[in-house]
């Protein structure tokens, strides 16, 4: 018998049950996790790991037998997956992510954030502008639905309460106010990121849009002498509002300048590495919101006092400027 | 680009039959050509089976039945065990509880796929029943950078184009409307049919693929299982075995990707009868294989006319000439020279 019998049998037999270790390892591990597998097996998952390997590698050079290549093959897939694509924990990676990956991808995409908070400026100033020479143009800029009953034809006085209105609300309404608030806020900051897709156009249009809202709507109490009251009632929630809806926007065109201006890279890689970038930057901007539709909701709301609500606005621009001027710039320098 | 990009530079000799060099083969072989190499850290190129369209689609279908039937059966579950009763009362209470629900509602719907992912290395629960996986373009670790990219492009893929079919349709002009976006919203949809590689917009600005990694079984070594064993069958078998022998030309006569077809028949469970006789038909006549000489074969052609007996020397006849076709070119390779098929002069 033993004249049938090939080197590439003899080759397997030697190393079978190395192979089938290894399976039962993997499968475990894809099913319950890695915390599932005791010390020593995870000591011995990287040796059997290396062993397959090159058991691949020599049974490429010397084996025809096609099931046990491909067996072979696929079992280091797996391993290499419970290997290398294996993290901490979940709640490890967003630890890291708060204090390192996000702040670190909004001071590299500080050009971009500069750049989008520059069009939303131009959208408030020119919507300002035109509003305040013509009334007629905040019906241009703000819709209905929107304005929800605050348009030029609005007292001043109604203009005025709704801007202190709520302070004897209850925290159940608010609480309601808050969720949709998020919601709301969070598909408009998703949307303004993925449209970038499109080379950025409609990116751009949704800032100015909103930059045009903002404007024309300060504009109608400027011109009603509340200035300062407008200042503060936006200022509480809008530093943290408006800085992640800009991010947002911001890393909308970092996919649109993926695609438009590749550099060195092909135009698809690159806007892998564009994309990582920007990604990182929404999902951190969704926490923003939800601190901003809290502000928003409660702080905006039991807050009337001027000062105070200045207080917070200006404290929290404070705070998200050195996060990310300051970890950010580390964060980077660092890598 | 890393060379893991390239599809076209996977090494040709382990697909099976891609060594005939005629150029119209090769060029039909690079459009549906869904194996992607890695290079482990270890420095040993793997291989990779791009997911098929129809899999992820079906992936897809069963992670939003799941996505949207979760909530409400758990809020019929709720409902039907009667938990509602235990709550306590007051209106304010209540509000508290719908704002906490829809927060976390919310989180639900769009970080499902991100929270799996992360959770399951690339894998939610519909691809993990199909089979499919997300993988790093590059082979390296999928960061959840890459994640959180890919699945927020599903808003505008996914969620956008599943909203506007929801979209109210008063008059012609929200029609219309509804109608463009769709169009537009079609042109993302499409993206996977339009490359290689089967990318959605997410795994463009992600730097990721989704790949097949089914489980396989390592079957037993045809040319093993040829030892004697108590199972008669096999020793009868195996006895034939032996009086095969073929000669230098007979193996000669064919290549790899013979073997291994001829490997996929005799490991295929439900092979018919029929297959199997024609098979070792085609091989008898293609290496000339003269019928062994009558005198100690008496009992066989006693028994040669139960048809089942002749399916049993003839898949004899095929494992034995598979063992003498292995070795030989097994032999050839570790020489260097690989016959990749039939056609290959030496």
């Amino acid at each position: 018998m033993s004249e049938f019998t090939l080197k590439s049998s003899r080759f397997r037999a030697e190393r079978e049950s190395s192979w089938r270790e290894l399976q039962t390892l993997v499968e475990r591990v894809e099913k319950q996790g890695l915390t599932s597998l005791s010390a020593e097996e995870l000591t011995r998952l990287p040796n059997l790991y290396r062993f397959t390997l090159s058991s691949l590698s020599v049974a490429r050079g010397v084996s025809l037998d096609r099931n046990l290549l491909e067996y072979l093959e696929l079992l280091s897939t797996r391993a290499y997956f419970c290997i290398y694509g294996v993290r901490a924990s979940f709640g490890g990676e967003i630890i890291k992510f708060l204090v390192e990956d996000f702040p670190a991808a909004v001071w590299q995409a500080r050009w971009r954030v500069l750049g989008t908070t520059l069009i939303f400026c131009l959208a408030a100033f020119l919507a300002f502008y035109l509003t305040s020479g013509n009334e007629e143009w905040y019906y241009t800029f703000v819709s209905d639905g929107m304005s929800s009953g605050r348009t030029p034809a609005t007292t001043t006085e109604d203009l005025r309460k709704a801007l202190y209105d709520g302070a004897d609300a209850e925290a159940s309404a608010l609480n309601q106010f808050a969720s949709y608030l998020f919601s709301n806020n969070v598909s408009v900051g998703m949307l303004s990121f993925a449209l970038g897709f499109a080379l950025g156009v409609p990116t751009v249009m949704l800032i100015f849009y909103n930059g045009a809202v903002l404007g024309a709507f300060v504009a109608l109490y400027v011109g009603r002498g509340l200035g300062l009251d407008i200042a503060a009632w936006l200022s509480i929630h809008g530093t943290t509002e408006l800085l992640a809806i800009i991010l947002c926007g911001a890393a909308g065109l970092g996919l649109a300048k993926g695609i438009i201006s590749p550099g060195r890279e092909s135009r698809l890689a690159n806007l892998a590495i564009e994309g990582r970038e920007a990604g990182k930057l929404v999902i951190g901007c969704v926490l923003m919101l939800l601190i901003a539709a809290i502000l928003e909701a409660f702080g905006r709301q039991w807050i009337t006092d001027i000062s105070l609500r200045l207080g917070i606005g200006g404290s929290m621009f404070l705070f998200w400027t050195g996060y990310f001027g300051y970890l950010g710039r580390k964060a980077c320098l660092e890598r | 680009m890393s060379r893991a990009l390239e599809p076209g530079k996977v090494s040709p000799a382990r697909i099976p039959g891609s060594g005939t060099p005629t150029e119209g083969k090769k060029t039909k072989q690079k459009l549906d050509n869904v194996w992607r190499n890695t290079v482990t850290p270890e420095g040993v190129p793997v291989r990779m089976e791009l997911a098929s369209r129809g899999d992820r689609l079906g992936a897809v279908l069963i992670d939003l039945l799941l996505l949207y039937g979760a909530p409400i059966l758990l809020f019929l579950t709720l409902l039907f065990s009667g938990a509602f009763f235990y709550l306590p009362d007051g209106e304010n209470f209540g509000a508290t509880l719908f704002a906490l629900i829809r927060v976390l509602l919310f989180l639900w719907y769009n970080f499902y796929f991100i929270f799996f992912e992360i959770r399951w290395q690339g894998r939610t629960p519909g691809k993990r029943l199909l089979g499919l996986r997300v993988v790093d373009r590059r082979g390296g670790q999928l960061t959840s950078g890459a994640i959180f990219a890919r699945n927020l492009m599903r808003e505008l893929e996914l969620f956008l184009p599943l909203s506007l079919l929801f979209v109210p349709t008063g008059d012609a002009a929200q029609a219309l409307i509804a109608l463009l976006s769709l169009v537009w919203v079609g042109v993302f949809l499409c993206i996977p049919f339009f490359n290689k590689d089967r990318m959605r917009v997410g795994d463009m600005i992600a730097g990721t693929w989704v790949v097949r990694i089914p489980k396989t079984v390592l079957m037993e070594d045809i040319v093993q299982s040829n030892t004697p064993v108590a199972d008669s069958k096999r020793n009868r078998s195996s006895s034939s075995h032996e009086a095969y022998s073929f000669t230098d030309t007979q193996v000669d006569a064919y290549g790899i990707y013979e073997l291994q077809t001829l490997e996929e028949i005799l490991r295929k469970p439900a092979v018919t009868a029929k297959t199997i006789q024609e098979v070792a038909e085609r091989i008898r006549k293609k290496i000339k294989w003269q019928a062994e000489p009558a005198g100690d074969q008496g009992i066989n052609r006693f028994l040669s006319k139960s048809s089942r007996f002749r399916v049993e020397e003839d898949r004899a006849f095929l494992e034995a000439y598979y063992a003498a076709l292995r070795r030989r070119l097994e032999n050839r390779m570790l020489f260097g020279q690989r016959k990749e098929n039939k056609h290959q002069k030496d």
